[in-house]
């Protein structure tokens, strides 16, 4: 099983920002969505969030009247996560990053010796060299994958649409 | 319910059921984690196996 998860945030530090978003898609061998996560997370410190992260993520306070405290989102996560699973992401080392930086804050345990990492942007730079650019906009575009907006289940599902089209580049 | 969530049920009851073996087996540090773990995922499956989400064509939005 592989799961893809992209989170939204109040900027590029870990210890500093916090999660507002997460989203995630579970899926089998081949990489189509089956099970679709999504929770929207209440930020605790706005003072420390940068705005330019609220500019690319859309967030305000109106259109985050629907959240639920971090401890909550990741409970409900973690069972997804806690098996023999691969975790992915685009540049996942970021989002592995301010999950581990929340468990520990939560005091939740992080440890699983069966988990792996798999970052979908370093296949795409292994698998299609010489691209101008590698954000996911970029790639999925060069890979004719709709992508539905900067929001973390949209990217999720980007990434994972990516992933599998790099396997058909791959042929594997 | 679809044969691929139906896989991801089959899935996490395995994990589950690893986990719980592992509770008694595995080392000592991780022992009390696992037991946990594994209830919580069996959870999750059991949910999923009772529509306690929202099927989307072959997706259940969690």
């Amino acid at each position: 099983m592989i799961i893809v998860i992209d989170l939204e945030t109040t900027g590029l530090d870990p210890v500093e920002h916090e999660i507002i978003e997460i989203g995630a898609v579970l899926s089998g061998d081949a990489f189509a969505p089956s099970i679709l996560f999504e929770r929207k997370v209440n930020p605790e410190h706005l003072e420390t969030a940068s705005q330019e992260a609220f500019q690319i993520n859309g967030f305000t306070p109106e259109s985050w009247g629907q959240a639920i405290p971090l401890d909550e989102a990741l409970v409900a996560l973690d069972p997804l996560i806690a098996g023999d699973i691969t975790i992915a992401g685009w540049g996942v080392a970021f989002d592995v990053a301010f999950l581990k930086a929340a468990y520990a804050r939560l005091g939740l345990p992080w440890m699983n010796t069966r988990r792996r990492l798999l970052d979908i942007c370093s296949a795409a730079q292994f698998l299609l060299p010489g691209l101008e650019s590698y954000s996911l906009t970029s790639v999925a575009e060069k890979l004719g994958v709709k992508h539905g907006g900067h929001r973390a289940l949209a990217d999720a599902m980007c990434t994972l649409e990516v992933a599998r089209k790099l396997r058909e580049v791959a042929r594997l | 319910m679809s044969s691929e969530i139906d896989k991801v049920v089959r899935w996490l009851k395995s994990e589950a059921e690893r986990m719980r073996v592992e509770s008694s087996t595995g080392p000592k540090g991780l022992r009390e984690h696992l037991r946990r773990d594994s209830g919580r995922v069996l959870r999750v499956a059991n949910a999923i196996e009772r529509g306690d989400w929202a099927e989307d064509g072959a997706r259940l939005r969690l």
